[in-house]
């Protein structure tokens, strides 16, 4: 392509941020049978600067019949202060080459590269009400960001929606509901949509999109961040845009 | 058969760890050209082509890529749920473009036959005629794929 006048290129100043980051791996979380929580510990003098909701790629090394690294993408599951190491939550994907390679040879002490961050999906910094939607290995943005205005001291009315299939799909429970008691207006609110005939859940059951109405108090002033599968942003993006929350104030982290 | 240079570039993209984990050939011995000419016949003698099975396909994957947590009958005899995962693909045929990552399960009650099929898959069926090699974890065989699908 030949430029044949003056163009004005806006490069966004997060693009400079991005760096490819050396790391150890200093801990490794088994969350349930298909999600583990990997703790990477960057390389001594190392600091990593991303806002609570972004991703990083990971870089796999060569194992078995891989020859080549892969990269993939993943959100950070800690929280942005802890700048010299970073957390994040990987589901396995039956024959993924990054997944396989963390879920089957990653072990405590390996080397491993990553670059980042990368990523729109991030807090507002606003005053408003917020609603969190998450799934399976969604939960990490949405870890990241409870952790970042824990420290902050966030004094917003919150409410997690965290839709599973059954019991054993849940992971990070006592955690996420430990929230409560660090901000005042803080609820974790785990939904099962097929619990498992005779399992003792006591909880919330079916979708998420039913129990939002109970916890919107000012639609016009509340957010939401969703992250999952295109089915999950898709249906709940509806209910919360039939419950008056503005499209705008809906923001997504998509898997698709 | 013998492969021409092209077709060991693309069997070298298809072999496993490169692109996915098993590849696309499982153990078949046969050359690309091979495996796609036996599969044309037998789409042949079944009376369907390459174009209206993936066209099928992908209407199944489309009427279930943003359903919820859920699967969807349709047709009153198709039991279909997509699930999505993060992340692109590309093809072994290196025409560049990405494809994303996704399963489809359909299982056809009157058939009582269940098949699963990567957005991948549909790509390899409708533009190249490739169903995957014998052994390949997502080959279906096109007689099982017609009879899921039509029947």
């Amino acid at each position: 392509m030949k430029v044949k006048s003056e163009i004005n290129i806006e490069i966004p100043a997060s693009i400079f941020n991005i760096r490819r980051f050396e790391a150890t791996v200093a801990e490794i979380i088994d969350y349930t049978y298909d999600i583990k929580g990997i703790l990477f510990k960057l390389a001594d003098g190392e600091s990593i600067d991303f806002m609570a909701g972004q991703y990083v790629q990971l870089e796999t090394s060569p194992y078995d019949k891989v020859k080549q690294k892969v990269s993939r993408a993943y959100s950070i599951s800690s929280k942005p202060e802890l700048q010299n190491a970073l957390q994040l939550i990987i589901r396995y994907v039956p024959e993924g080459i990054c997944t396989t390679w963390v879920h089957q040879h990653l072990k405590l002490g390996d080397k491993v590269f990553f670059t980042g961050p990368y990523g729109d999906f991030f807090l507002r910094d606003t005053e408003a009400d917020i609603i969190y939607v998450a799934g399976g290995s969604g939960k990490a943005p949405i870890k990241s960001m409870l952790e970042h205005l824990a420290e902050s001291g966030c004094r917003r009315k919150m409410t997690y929606f965290f839709g599973a299939r059954t019991k054993k799909d849940l992971y990070l429970t006592d955690e996420m509901t430990a929230f409560e008691n660090v901000f005042p207006d803080f609820k974790y609110v785990p939904v099962l949509s097929a619990p498992e005939p005779g399992c003792d859940w006591t909880g919330k059951t079916g979708f998420v999109m039913p129990y939002f109405k109970d916890a919107i108090r000012d639609p016009k002033n509340t957010e939401a961040y969703l992250c999952g599968s295109p089915g999950m942003i898709n249906a709940v993006t509806k209910a919360l845009m039939e419950n008056g929350i503005p499209k705008e104030k809906i923001y997504y982290d998509s898997f698709g | 058969m013998k492969e021409t240079p092209k077709e060991k570039r693309i069997r070298a993209r298809m072999m496993p760890g490169v692109i996915t984990l098993a590849g696309f050939v499982g153990k078949d011995k046969r050359s690309l050209s091979e495996i796609i000419a036996a599969d044309e016949k037998e789409l042949e003698t079944l009376g369907r082509t390459a174009e209206e099975i993936a066209q099928r396909m992908q209407a199944f994957t489309d009427a279930t890529f943003d359903v919820f947590d859920a699967r969807t009958v349709i047709e009153e005899n198709y039991e279909v749920e997509t699930e999505v995962i993060r992340g692109k693909l590309p093809c072994p045929y290196a025409h560049g473009g990405l494809i994303r990552k996704l399963v489809t399960t359909l299982t056809n009650r009157r058939q009582n036959i269940t098949v699963k099929w990567t957005a991948l898959n549909i790509h390899l069926i409708k533009e190249h005629h490739f169903f995957e090699g014998k052994g390949s974890s997502f080959r279906i065989e096109p007689a099982v794929l017609v009879k899921a699908l039509f029947d």
